[in-house]
C-alpha cells in the first residue's frame, strides 16, 4: 500500500483524531485500515494522552497542568507530587492509568488480529495476593492450589471445588444464578456455595478485581471464568502487562499500525476550535483543517459524580518477594473493611524493574481506590503504611525460619509445599530493623467523565476516560462504537489481509516435530493426572 | 515452530532520518532489489526481513521502516526499543536534513537501548550535480559523532548492500564479544498459547 502526500501538512482529511489514548488509537488504526483518511493530532508532545506513561520530567508537568484549572482539560486533578533528589528522569515510565491485560480478552485478540502486538513486549502476573489479619496471602487461584492449603477445612475446600467446576460454565446454567442477577455476588456465594467470607473476599476482590463485595452476581462470576480460563494459555499466570505502561503503550502501537496505514500523525498540536456545522477545524497556529466526515476526540468531557482516587510509589527495592519466580509483578488487594473501616477495595498493581518503568533494585506501587476525597486518600496511606510493613519484613535477609514438619504440605507428586499461612503468622510478630526509601510519591484523583449531551447530527464523537478498573473491558466495545458511528457497520473492523512480511511462519517445509507431538502427549496424560486427583479429594470428602 | 528457525542470529535495524531522504528506497534496494522513483512518501512498510550468510552464519535482519512517522517528529518510542542496529540517513542534495542528523542522533541516544551499533549513510550519491553536502563533510560528522560513514545510492544501486551487510557485521561482532548469555526475557510469546482450545479444563 502506498499514496502520495507532500511534505507540507494536510489540510483536509475525512476523520480529525484528537487525543493518542487507547480507545481513539485503536479507532484510528482501524480506520485507516479500513481506507478513511485519518489526521491524528495529540496535545501533549508525547502519546497515550490520558492513558500516558511519563519520564519523570513529563510528570511535573503533567501535574502543573493538572493542578491549573484553567488549562486542565482533563479528569485528573488535585495532584501532590514528591521526588526524590538525584533520581535520572527518563529511567522512569509512570503509568497514570495502570491496566493488566487477561489471557483471554477481546482486547488480547485484537492485538495479535491487528498485529499489533509485534510491536509490544508482555510479560507475566502471576501473583495476586490478599490482605487479611494483617498479612499478604497468596490467593489460591487453582485446584491446586485450594487442595495444598492448609488454612482451608475439608469442607470449604469441597465447598470451593464446587463452585470452580460451576463457574467455568456458569453463563451456561442460568438456572443456578438467575435469580441473583443484579444482586450482590456474596450472597450469591453463601446462598448457593456455602462458601465462607474469607473465600467470598478472595473471590470477589482478588480474582474478580472488584472493588465491592456487592458488585452483581453476572458481573462477578463472568470475571472469575475469565481469570481461571486464563491460567494456562501461556503459562502458570491468567494475566499480562505490557512492557513500559500499559493503556499509553498499546495505543502507541496501535498509532504506528494506523501510520503504516497511512494514517498522519502530530503531537505537541492543539485544536483550538471545531465548526460542527462546517466541519473546519482550527488549531492553535490558525492552521485551518478541513474534516470531511468526523472528529473523534477525547477533549472536551463533562465530569460525572464517581471520583477515583490514585497513588504512585517508587520505593528503594525490588520487591521480588512478592513476584513468582521468574516475574516482575503481583497485584495486592485489601478488602473492604480491613484498613480502618474502607468502604471500597484498595488495590496494587505492583511493578519491579522487569517492567522498564523504574530502574533494578526498585519498584512502582500503584494503588487505587473508588473512596473520594480525603478519605480515599487516608485508605490509601494506609495500605501502604501495611505495604511498606510487609516488605520490610518479607525482605529481612538474617531473619532465619522455623519451619517444622507440620508447616509442609506435599502435592501429589511428592513435591513438599511450605504452607505459607503459619510463615505468615510468624513474620507477623518480628519487627524489621530497616526503613523504606521512597524515591516517588504521587497521589491524585481522577472524576469519572460522560460525554455531554449533543446533537444526534454532530460531527462529533466523544470518547470515554480511562476507566477506574484495573482490565482493558470495554475497550474494545469503546474502539468499535466510534468506528461504527464513523462507518456505520463493525463488520470490517480490522478485517486486514496482512501481507506476510514475518518469514518465519512460511519460510521451512519441515515435517512437524516429533518431539513437540510428544510433549503435546504428555500434556494430556498429565490432565489425566489432574482428573484423578480431583476425584481423589471428592472421595476424602464423602468419607 | 520455533525449533525450525532458519537462521542463527536475528538482528532488528531501523532507518531513521527525514522525510524524502530515501529511508524506504534503500531498504526495498535490499531487501527486494527494487527501486520506485520519489514523490511518493512510503506508508505502508512495516517492516522487510532479509536473510545474510556472514563468515557461516545465517543472520535475520528484520529491517524497519519509520511508517512516516519522522515527517512531524512523532516517532513512537517503541520503533527504536530493540533496536541492535541503526541507519541515519541524509540526502547528500538536501543540507537541512544533513544538519538535522544531529537531532536524530540525539533521539536514537534517548531511545535506544545503549551500546546499539549505528550508520550513517549519505544516500543519492549518484545526483553528483544536485550535491550540497559533501563526502568531507558526511566524514567529518561521523567522527564526531564516533560512527561509521558510507555513501550510497538506492537509485543507482551504490553500496546499499555494503551499509546494511557492514552494520549486521559489526552486530554479529558485537554480538559475539558478548560472551555470557543474554538475561533471559521473560517476556511472554502472545502468538504462542500453551493451549487454544478450551481453558476451561484446565482448572
Amino acid at each position: 500500500m502506498s499514496a502520495t502526500s507532500s511534505t507540507a501538512p494536510p489540510d483536509t482529511c475525512d476523520v480529525l483524531v484528537y487525543g493518542s489514548g487507547l480507545v481513539e488509537s485503536i479507532a484510528a488504526a482501524a480506520l485507516a485500515w479500513q481506507g478513511t483518511n485519518v489526521l491524528h493530532l495529540d496535545d501533549n508532545p508525547y502519546y497515550g494522552g490520558l492513558w500516558a506513561s511519563l519520564n519523570l520530567e513529563e510528570l511535573k508537568t503533567w501535574t502543573d497542568k493538572i493542578n491549573n484549572p484553567t488549562a486542565n482539560d482533563t479528569p485528573f486533578s488535585n495532584a501532590y507530587l514528591y521526588i526524590s533528589r538525584n533520581l535520572d528522569p527518563r529511567k522512569y515510565a509512570i503509568d497514570i492509568s495502570p491496566h493488566v491485560l487477561f489471557t483471554r480478552s477481546d482486547l488480547l485478540n485484537l492485538l495479535i488480529q491487528s498485529r499489533v502486538s509485534r510491536y509490544l513486549e508482555f510479560k507475566p502476573l502471576g501473583s495476586f495476593h490478599t490482605f487479611e489479619q494483617d498479612s499478604f496471602e497468596k490467593v489460591p487461584g487453582s485446584k491446586e492450589d485450594i487442595f495444598t492449603s492448609q488454612n482451608l477445612t475439608l469442607l470449604t475446600k469441597r465447598s470451593l471445588m464446587r463452585f470452580m467446576k460451576f463457574v467455568v460454565i456458569w453463563d451456561e446454567t442460568p438456572d443456578v444464578w438467575l435469580e441473583y442477577k443484579g444482586k450482590p455476588i456474596s450472597s450469591f456465594l453463601k446462598d448457593k456455595f456455602s462458601l465462607d467470607q474469607p473465600q467470598i473476599v478472595e473471590l470477589v476482590h482478588s480474582i474478580a478485581l472488584l472493588p465491592s463485595l456487592s458488585s452483581p452476581t453476572e458481573l462477578a462470576l463472568d470475571r472469575i471464568k475469565r481469570y481461571l480460563t486464563s491460567m494456562q494459555v501461556y503459562g502458570n499466570f491468567p494475566a499480562m502487562y505490557s512492557m513500559y505502561g500499559s493503556g499509553g503503550e498499546i495505543a502507541q502501537g496501535f498509532c504506528r499500525s494506523a501510520a503504516v496505514a497511512g494514517a498522519v500523525y502530530r503531537l505537541g498540536t492543539k485544536l483550538s476550535r471545531f465548526d460542527d456545522e462546517s466541519g473546519v477545524a482550527v488549531l492553535e497556529n490558525g492552521e485551518k483543517i478541513k474534516v470531511t466526515e468526523k472528529l473523534i476526540t477525547s477533549h472536551g468531557l463533562v465530569p460525572g459524580d464517581q471520583e477515583i482516587t490514585r497513588m504512585v510509589a517508587v520505593v528503594e527495592k525490588d520487591c521480588k518477594e512478592w513476584f513468582a519466580e521468574g516475574e516482575s509483578a503481583a497485584i495486592v488487594v485489601f478488602p473492604s473493611d480491613t484498613l480502618d473501616g474502607n468502604r471500597y477495595a484498595v488495590q496494587a498493581l505492583v511493578l519491579g524493574s522487569g517492567s522498564g518503568q523504574v530502574p533494578t533494585g526498585q519498584a512502582v506501587w500503584y494503588l487505587s481506590t473508588q473512596e473520594s476525597g480525603e478519605q480515599g486518600r487516608k485508605d490509601l496511606f494506609l495500605a501502604l503504611e501495611k505495604m511498606e510493613e510487609s516488605i520490610l519484613r518479607e525482605s529481612t535477609e538474617d531473619f532465619e525460619f522455623d519451619v517444622s514438619e507440620e508447616d509442609i504440605a506435599y502435592l501429589p507428586n511428592g513435591m513438599p509445599v511450605v504452607s505459607s499461612v503459619r510463615l505468615g503468622e510468624s513474620l507477623r510478630n518480628f519487627t524489621p530493623k530497616e526503613s523504606l526509601k521512597y524515591l516517588l510519591k504521587l497521589t491524585y484523583t481522577q472524576k469519572v467523565t460522560v460525554a455531554p449531551q449533543q446533537n444526534p447530527s454532530s460531527k462529533t464523537i466523544y470518547v470515554p476516560a480511562p476507566s477506574i478498573d484495573i482490565v482493558y473491558d470495554g475497550i474494545l466495545s469503546q474502539a468499535q462504537a466510534v468506528y461504527e458511528s464513523v462507518t456505520g457497520t463493525v463488520e470490517d473492523f480490522f478485517d486486514v489481509d496482512f501481507e506476510d512480511e514475518d518469514d518465519d511462519a512460511t519460510a521451512t517445509g519441515n515435517p512437524p516435530d516429533t518431539s513437540i507431538r510428544d510433549v503435546a502427549d504428555m500434556d494430556d496424560e498429565n490432565l489425566g493426572d489432574h482428573q484423578d486427583f480431583d476425584e481423589e479429594v471428592a472421595g476424602e470428602m464423602t468419607i | 515452530m520455533a525449533s525450525s528457525r532458519n537462521y542463527d542470529i536475528l538482528i532488528k535495524l531501523l532507518l531513521i532520518g527525514d522525510s524524502g531522504v530515501g529511508k524506504s528506497c534503500l531498504l526495498l534496494r535490499f531487501s527486494e532489489d527494487s527501486f520506485t522513483p520519489s514523490f511518493i512518501t512510503t506508508i505502508g512498510i512495516d517492516f522487510k526481513i532479509r536473510t545474510i550468510d556472514l563468515d557461516g552464519k545465517r543472520i535475520k535482519m528484520q529491517i524497519w521502516d519509520t511508517a512516516g512517522q519522522e515527517r512531524f517528529r512523532t516517532i513512537t518510542t517503541a520503533y527504536y526499543r530493540g533496536a541492535m542496529g541503526i541507519l541515519l540517513v541524509y540526502d547528500v542534495t538536501d543540507e537541512k536534513s544533513f544538519n538535522n542528523i544531529r537531532n536524530w542522533f540525539a533521539n536514537v541516544e534517548q531511545h535506544a537501548s545503549e551500546g546499539v551499533n549505528k550508520l550513517l549513510i549519505g544516500n543519492k550519491c549518484d545526483w553528483e550535480e544536485k550535491r550540497a553536502v559533501s563526502t568531507e563533510q558526511g566524514k567529518a560528522l561521523a567522527n564526531e559523532l564516533g560512527i561509521p560513514f558510507i555513501e550510497a545510492s538506492a537509485k543507482a544501486n551504490i553500496n546499499v548492500e555494503e551499509a546494511f551487510v557492514s552494520l549486521a557485521r559489526q552486530i554479529k561482532q558485537r554480538v559475539d564479544l558478548a560472551s555470557e548469555p543474554q538475561p533471559s526475557s521473560s517476556g511472554v510469546d502472545i502468538n504462542n498459547s500453551k493451549s487454544s482450545s478450551g481453558g476451561g479444563k484446565c482448572c
